[in-house]
């Protein structure tokens, strides 16, 4: 009992991104490297070996600091997908 | 919020082919954009005032067009200040040296004083260091005051108090023991011959009566009464007894005496004296005897901590003046005047007569008068107690 309490978690647990959705009107997100695209109703998200697409309707990056934002807006849907070659 | 974006906020419009680039580069930093909106061709976002500038460099790397669309906080008014800083830094020093000065004395305010107490009090003031612009300490306060309260019949009581800078400076006048000399332990003597005229004994046995005719050195007050039993009863004496006499002065003035006249155009230095700092604004010292004045330093009626020091360095010269027998016969009645009043406080002419020759150029002046005066004195002789009458 006492190893598991002071074994650590699994390596690079604390520099994964993380993406914490609060209804369908907040998105805060940990560990973006990039914002990829911000375009009227999307936003495409480097968060290091996958990448998040948000869609819905007057979305907006309320702040951005660093690797941290938080997303606004009436979120529609969020994709997940590998990240893909970096356009130009 | 941060502190930042509390004093100055820019709404900015970047837009171009490469904008998302901006957004990029900017995450390496750790600045902030808020609510970063996405427009056709790029995104509107709001960045701290001191950070635009490096904003607008990443846009310039990314071939992006950057635009002001808006300003929020006080920047817009505070940026006609930071051109002309001395608009901030003048009431900021003057806040400054008004802490800084409020242990200096600005400005002294006197309260109750006649013209002859207040020369007094500036005068110990001066002396104790406590003029516009010198530092005030309790013990040159309390100094001050002992040493005015210490002074015969000048003052009921003093109080200094330096509150903020104002140095208050209050009294009263002594109260006058109903006029009478201080009493003393032996009989109360006739200073002259005359008739009396009043008494005021509240102390002491009288031996006279009003309208008794007295001689020099005749016993007015005793300072012992017999009892039954033939043995004296002593009190201390004090009073008054105004008689009426004649007193007789002959003073000597010659027409032409020699006087010590200032010479326009003496020399003179001017200082300025605040805690401290002694600065010399005009003139320079020089040697020998020197008269100050001391004037509070004002600009447009508003008291400064600092006090204008006026050195006079007059240069005198010996002249001569002749007196018409005229003119020297009213200085000779001027000082015999003052002898009269020196030897009797308060006393009232009734009748007056002067004789006046002139001989050898020195006018005699004899001068005869009728006063009503005080003419008790303490006797220098002690008390000749009488045997009781058998």
């Amino acid at each position: 009992m006492l190893r598991g309490l002071l074994s650590q978690p699994p390596e690079h647990f604390y520099s994964q991104a993380a993406a914490h959705i609060t209804g369908r009107r907040l998105v805060e997100i940990q560990g973006c490297r990039r914002v990829l695209e911000i375009e009227e109703g999307h936003l495409c998200l480097d968060m290091g070996r996958w990448q998040m697409e948000l869609y819905g309707e007057r979305l907006a990056i309320r702040a951005l600091e660093g690797q941290q934002l938080v997303v606004e807006g009436a979120l529609g849907r969020a994709e997940f997908s590998p990240r893909k070659e970096e356009r130009p | 919020m941060r502190w930042e974006e509390a004093l100055d906020r820019i709404q900015v419009s970047v837009t171009g082919s490469q904008s998302r680039k901006v957004l990029w580069d900017w995450q390496k930093g750790t600045a902030r954009l808020s609510r970063i909106t996405p427009v056709l061709g790029g995104f509107t976002a709001w960045v701290a005032r001191r950070q635009y500038s490096r904003l607008e460099g990443l846009c310039q790397k990314h071939d992006a067009r950057v635009q002001i669309l808006r300003t929020k906080g006080p920047g817009r008014f505070l940026a006609p200040l930071h051109a002309r800083l001395g608009l901030v830094a003048g009431p900021l020093c003057f806040l400054a040296v008004l802490q800084l000065s409020g242990s200096l004395i600005w400005s002294v305010k006197y309260i109750d004083f006649t013209p002859e107490q207040r020369a007094l009090v500036e005068e110990k003031l001066l002396e104790t260091g406590l003029q516009v612009g010198q530092v005030a300490t309790q013990e040159k306060l309390r100094q001050a005051e002992q040493e005015l309260m210490s002074r015969e019949n000048a003052f009921g009581w003093v109080t200094l108090n330096f509150v903020d800078g104002r140095l208050t400076a209050e009294c009263t006048s002594a109260m006058a023991e109903g006029g009478f000399p201080q009493s003393n332990s032996w009989d109360l003597v006739a200073a002259v011959d005359g008739v009396i005229l009043s008494q005021d004994v509240p102390m002491g046995f009288t031996q006279t009566r009003v309208g008794d005719t007295v001689t020099r050195g005749q016993v007015l007050v005793s300072c012992y009464k017999l009892d039954h039993g033939g043995q004296p009863v002593w009190q201390e004496t004090r009073g008054q007894v105004v008689a009426r006499f004649t007193w007789e002065y002959t003073y000597l003035q010659p027409l032409e005496m020699t006087a010590r006249v200032e010479e326009p155009g003496g020399a003179r230095q001017v200082e300025i004296w605040t805690g401290p700092f002694r600065r010399t604004i005009l003139g320079e010292e020089k040697t020998g005897e020197g008269r100050r004045e001391y004037q509070p330093l004002t600009i447009l009626g508003l008291a400064l901590p600092a006090t204008l020091v006026t050195t006079y360095y007059p240069q005198y010269s010996r002249e001569t003046f002749s007196l018409s027998q005229e003119g020297a016969a009213q200085l000779a009645r001027y000082n015999c005047l003052c002898q009269l009043l020196e030897e009797f406080p308060g006393a009232e002419i009734q009748e007056e007569n002067a004789e006046q020759t002139l001989e050898d150029g020195i006018l005699t002046y004899r001068w005869t008068v009728t006063v009503a005066a005080d003419i008790a004195r303490p006797s220098d002789q002690p008390p000749v107690v009488e045997a009781p009458v058998e």
